[in-house]
């Protein structure tokens, strides 16, 4: 499960930038829905 | 991030900066998997002055006209806070003017090489930047070499040992 767990990082660090910087946009936004359910307020996610 | 890009190559063209190169977080995601970060550090370097103190107002004062306003240390620019650094040490410098050139959907800009990148994170040495650095070892190619070099020039090469022997690498 590590090895696959790796190999999956492998693959998403060898994405295009453009692509890269999706994946950050949605990870700011998970954080900020479990944030909100959370109560807390945190830095707003990217436009 | 796009419209950042092109505000970063405008500032360039003005001549209010006169070199600068995408840093931080989001340079380790250019080479390593993405991970979160909220902000975009730049560091630049400024246009000499007569003044002894560096100062970032004459760019302020231009994105302001832009309708982009200051926030604690950052600047935002389409809802991205860019954090501008003024290069301050003679490895930030090195780092800057040996970036590599890069595109962000089509426009063109400049992201600090790999090996820079590592030896910044030794020179900082937050609990972060040596997660970040066994990142950057796994994930993307590094040149020995060049590495070798940048870490004895700015003494690091104990650092960089003991980052090694710590994460077993």
């Amino acid at each position: 499960m590590l090895k696959k767990k790796n190999a999956r990082r492998l693959s998403l660090a060898k994405l295009p930038f453009e692509q890269k910087i999706e994946i950050l946009l949605q990870l700011q936004k998970m954080a900020a829905s479990v944030r909100r359910m959370a109560g807390r307020r945190g830095p707003p996610a990217w436009k | 991030m796009e419209k950042v890009v092109h505000i970063l190559n405008e500032l360039e063209k003005e001549g209010l900066i006169t070199g600068y190169a995408l840093g931080g977080a989001v340079a380790f995601l250019f080479y390593a998997e993405p991970v979160l970060t909220y902000d975009l550090d730049v560091f630049v370097f400024l246009p000499p002055s007569s003044e002894k103190l560096m100062t970032l107002s004459p760019i302020y004062e231009f994105l302001k006209k832009k309708g982009y306003a200051a926030r604690q240390e950052h600047i935002l620019i389409e809802g991205i806070p860019v954090q501008l650094i003024p290069a301050y040490n003679t490895l930030i410098e090195e780092a800057v003017k040996k970036a590599r050139a890069a595109k962000y959907k089509k426009v063109l800009t400049k992201v600090i090489r790999p090996e820079h990148l590592l030896a910044i994170a030794l020179q900082t040495g937050r609990l972060k930047d040596q997660e970040r650095v066994v990142q950057l070892i796994k994930q993307t190619r590094i040149d020995g070499n060049l590495l070798t070099g940048i870490l004895k020039k700015h003494n690091l090469t104990a650092k960089w040992n003991e980052v090694k022997k710590k994460a077993k690498i």
